[in-house]
């Protein structure tokens, strides 16, 4: 035998046969295990497959929190108990007595099962939440009848019950149909929550947290033989707004008891400082799944409660668009100091009559005493001179007549009207006769309280327009949602056009204007009423019906300098900016009043919203 | 002229419908779940088209190549490399037997087993006739220990035994004398009362059937769910993706669990189908062994079937809850890269051995 042959191919060896027989062996102990297994036991164990179950129970993760600016909660989290279904399981014949434990109209709980149950890729059906002690005790003592059911504790949004903010912040309800298919709420199933509004649903994908999953090992009984796997639920991330709840409760309580919408920004970055709009409601109604009913009623109301003024009504600005003609005018070298008018209280253009607020007339008026006496011939001779077009361009720069991009949804973006803007949407020529309403923020311009606050704080500023904001980018920044921070509107005015408008608002409400009603003591007002008309005047006086009556606007900042704030207030049917100006004002005086609290260093204890309400009565 | 040899066809045959069908398993255990995922056969069928290109490659190459020095320590040195390097900065549950490479992750000891294959038939071979000699029994016993150790230190105890049990079969065959083979597998009986002796039901499970369901949702949890999947099988199964317990109850039914899948769809046919496959593997890689030209090329056959047959053995013998679970793939069938790859490649070599069986000259 030489060297590296293999000895094994001349004799067999002992050692290879034995590996090869102890091998045979286990393969023939292993097909008698399988013989045992499959065939001989295979009855039993083809029961126990069957027993098998598994219970997949969902562990809700909370929604972030909805703060103010300070910290405060606008809307936070409640613990409750929610009764869920397995889907999927013929449940039809314990219906009517579940229906009647949980105190729930039967049809509608089936309704709910048919809608939702052939949609396997959500394993569980939320019967009602919120359960009562009643509802619980009737669900434990029904266990062994009712095996499919389970208790699941979530966190139920909590709402303000009288409103505050309500517009702003939205209401979550049961993901819907149409928004299954949204590319925004991809990541949630049938039977989720979601925000369906204002900023629960802007910021949806920030507040929603990633529900957990608990599975459990069950018996052919239902009860629980322990947990195989538990993924914990990840919470939603809080989100602080740059509302100031103070300033915000003094805004509501101003439109207590009329329609309109009050906004305060602060011109110099665009944080919107409070939002209201009035009527209000009360989301937690939504929570729970509102019935048809009560939504029906939401919906037709008259009054339009769900309505968020602020950035979704539209209506005609009236004379708070004079500052804008005023602006250009000025560009234009037109309104100069030897530009003068008389008043007679009416004048003729085109052939047709148009009138002064002022019945009387004022007289001899220049820009100054036009802009503090709100006169109108005067706009319309600027009016008539400067020409739709001169005046569009200047309201665009301002912001009007576009979506401000605020966070919200569904915002609205009003018109500016123009020459090529009636003929690509009527097919009809501009009449000249539609300039004269036009520059007194009449006939087809209309804008929203937002875009007015954030136009007028834009010349306050001296030209420079900030994007409105809800959630301030730096926090999107540090929460790594950073949108690239988007840079301001720019259209600087000359310092003397600045100082003139400046002088121009200041005397509105300083130097015995039709804004005297925001004057404060402590800081200097500058501001601009207005007064839109709904009909004609002659209409308005024949019928007399509350919903002719003017729309009341009032628009001011302070201080007139350097400007923090700007408020734009508007009543619907509020006949009369006499109504606008004080509510303006109190919002101006209740953030300064903070302000110096705080420099003052007086706030140890944070101001309740009912001492803030004592204040300002 | 080495080309004009002919490979085992019926061996080779096998081994590709062993890897076919793996795929075809791998892919109802991963696909058909709620949450359905392409991850998985994707990266399987990129594995088994690098082995099997490893194995064509493998099979033709003339064998003696390998038997080169440089070649077997430059194999055994790479493996012991990778090994530490998993052991300092590996990833995975709980052990340190993964290394991660951009989307893959390697586990060295898969490649450990071949490596240590290729060096016992070289040295062996070389020492064949001073196997007596103390140093030849301290080299082998070195290098054994180095690989166990490093593979243990990785926790990977399934691999760890299967390397131990190969190295034991190509001693015991090379005819190392039973003084030096006894007291090694001697030590080994703490380390294997260790393993399985300690709970005491496994001990029952391994002499007869019971019943276990002492522990149902901890360690007993796999194995029973595992015995209800095979058992609820029956004779012709559940069918192809058919099977329920892979949904929530069978864990790993795609790695080491995968057997029991197959004895849930396919009943105690399919499961008969691939123990037989299992054991044309050892009749025709034995036959390999004995009809190889020489001792390097019976050694490297030997010790690639006793590999194969381990592994299918002790994984077979765990689903079965005849043993307990220490994670062993099946081979060619779990999913698993390293392996699938370090297993056709390896199956490559023995293929290549194989086409010297018919013939009766050197």
């Amino acid at each position: 035998m030489s060297p590296g042959e293999n000895p094994l191919r001349r004799s067999r060896s002992v050692e290879i046969a034995l590996f090869q027989y102890a091998a045979a062996a286990v393969f023939l102990w292993l097909l008698s295990g399988f013989w045992q297994l499959q065939v001989q036991k295979s009855g039993i164990y083809a029961q126990k497959a069957e027993q098998n179950s598994v219970k997949s129970l969902p562990i809700p993760a909370p929604r972030g929190e909805i703060l103010d600016r300070d910290g405060r909660p606008i809307v936070n989290n409640a613990p409750s108990f929610s009764a869920t279904l397995a889907a999927g399981k013929a449940y039809s014949a314990n219906l009517p007595d579940i229906a009647a434990g949980l105190d729930l109209p039967l049809d509608r709980l089936q309704e709910r099962l048919a809608e939702v149950s052939p949609n396997l890729a959500r394993d569980r059906i939320v019967l009602k939440e919120n359960l009562s002690i009643a509802d619980m005790a009737f669900l434990e003592a029904h266990r062994a009848q009712f095996r499919e059911i389970d208790i699941v504790q979530s966190q139920r949004r909590f709402y303000s019950a009288e409103g505050v903010a309500a517009h702003v912040v939205g209401y979550v309800g049961e993901i819907g149909k149409a928004e299954l298919a949204m590319r925004e709420f991809s990541l949630h199933g049938p039977g989720d929550k979601i925000g369906k509004t204002g900023i629960e649903r802007q910021y949806n994908h920030l507040l929603a947290g990633k529900d957990g999953r608990r599975r459990l090992l069950v018996d052919n009984r239902g009860r629980s033989q322990g947990v195989i796997e538990s993924i914990a639920a990840q919470p939603g991330r809080s989100l602080r707004l740059t509302l100031d709840l103070d300033l915000q409760a003094v805004a509501e309580m101003g439109l207590e008891g009329y329609r309109g919408a009050v906004v305060a920004l602060d011109p110099r970055n665009g944080e919107v400082l409070a939002m209201a709009s009035a009527p209000v409601f009360s989301a937690n109604a939504f929570v729970d799944g509102i019935d048809g009913k009560e939504w029906k009623r939401l919906l037709e109301d008259p009054a339009k409660p769900l309505l968020n003024r602020a950035v979704q009504g539209q209506w005609a600005p009236g004379s708070v668009f004079k500052p804008i003609v005023a602006l250009a005018a000025l560009e234009k070298g037109l309104a100069n100091s030897t530009f003068r008018t008389t008043c007679t209280g009416s004048r003729t253009y085109f052939g047709h009559r148009f009138r002064c607020h002022a019945r009387r007339g004022h007289g001899s008026v220049s820009l100054n005493e036009a802009m503090t006496q709100s006169c109108d011939i005067y706009f319309y001779e600027l009016g008539k001179q400067l020409g739709v077009d001169v005046i569009a361009e200047y309201a665009r720069r301002a912001g009007l007549g576009a979506k401000t991009l605020i966070d919200l949804p569904d915002e609205a973006a009003g018109i500016v009207p123009s020459i090529d803007w009636k003929v690509r949407l009527f097919r009809e020529r501009w009449y000249a006769g539609e300039t004269i309403s036009f520059v007194i923020g009449q006939g087809a311009l209309t804008v929203t309280p937002l875009q007015v606050a954030q136009a007028i704080g834009g010349l306050a500023m001296g030209g420079v327009w900030h994007r409105p904001r809800l959630v301030s980018p730096g926090q999107l920044a540090e929460m790594r949602e950073g949108h690239a921070r988007r840079e301001p509107r720019r259209a600087p005015l000359a310092p003397w056009h600045s100082r003139i408008i400046r002088q121009l608002l200041w005397g509105v409400v300083n130097a015995g204007g039709t804004g005297a009603r925001a004057r404060l003591d402590a800081v200097d007002v500058c501001g601009k009423t207005g007064t839109a008309q709904r009909v004609s005047n002659r209409t308005r006086l024949e019928h007399n019906r509350p919903e002719f009556e003017d729309d009341a606007w009032f628009v001011g900042y302070a201080p007139c300098r350097e400007p923090e704030i700007v408020v734009a207030v508007l009543l619907e049917n509020g006949a009369h900016s006499y109504f606008a100006a004080p509510v303006a004002r109190d919002v101006i005086k209740a953030h300064f009043d903070k302000k110096k609290r705080r420099q003052l260093q007086l706030s140890a204890t944070r101001p309740t919203l009912a001492r803030l309400a004592e204040r300002t009565q | 002229m080495p080309s004009a040899l002919r490979y085992d066809r019926l061996l080779c045959g096998t081994i590709l419908t062993l890897t076919f069908f793996g795929l075809v398993m791998v892919f109802s255990a991963t696909t058909a779940s709620s949450e359905t995922t392409w991850t998985y056969i994707i990266k399987q069928g990129i594995a088994a088209s690098i082995g099997l290109t490893a194995m064509r490659y493998l099979m033709f190459l003339d064998y003696r190549k390998l038997r080169q020095e440089k070649v077997v320590f430059a194999v055994l040195g790479v493996s012991v490399v990778l090994l530490v390097l998993a052991a300092l900065l590996g990833t995975g549950a709980n052990t340190r037997r993964f290394l991660r490479l951009w989307h893959f992750s390697l586990q060295p000891s898969e490649l450990a087993k071949p490596a240590l294959i290729l060096f016992l038939a070289f040295y062996l071979e070389q020492r064949r006739e001073r196997l007596g000699d103390w140093r030849t029994v301290a080299g082998l016993g070195f290098i054994i220990a180095v690989l166990s150790l490093l593979i243990y230190v990785g926790r990977d105890f399934g691999t760890m035994a299967s390397l131990l049990v190969l190295a034991g079969v190509m001693l015991f065959v090379a005819g190392l004398p039973l003084r030096f083979i006894a007291p090694a597998a001697a030590a080994l009986v703490p380390l294997l009362f260790f393993f399985v002796w300690r709970v005491p039901y496994r001990l029952q499970r391994l002499i007869a059937f019971r019943d276990p369901g002492a522990d149902p949702l901890g360690s007993g949890f796999q194995i029973l769910q595992s015995e209800i999947a095979v058992g609820s099988g029956g004779w012709f199964g559940q069918g192809w993706m058919a099977g329920k317990q892979k949904m929530h109850f069978l864990p790993e039914a795609h790695t080491d669990f995968i057997f029991a899948l197959i004895g849930e769809e396919l009943g105690l046919i399919g499961a008969v189908f691939v123990v037989l496959a299992f054991g044309v593997l050892l009749w025709r890689g034995l036959r390999a062994a004995i009809k190889a030209p020489n001792t390097f090329g019976c050694y490297l056959a030997l010790g690639v079937t006793a590999m194969i047959i381990f592994q299918a053995m002790f994984n077979m013998g765990v689903v079965l809850a005849l043993l307990p679970t220490k994670g062993m793939p099946l081979p060619f069938i779990s999913y698993g890269g390293s392996a699938m790859i370090t297993m056709l490649a390896s199956a490559g070599v023995l293929l290549n051995v194989s086409r010297y069986a018919d013939r009766h000259s050197l």
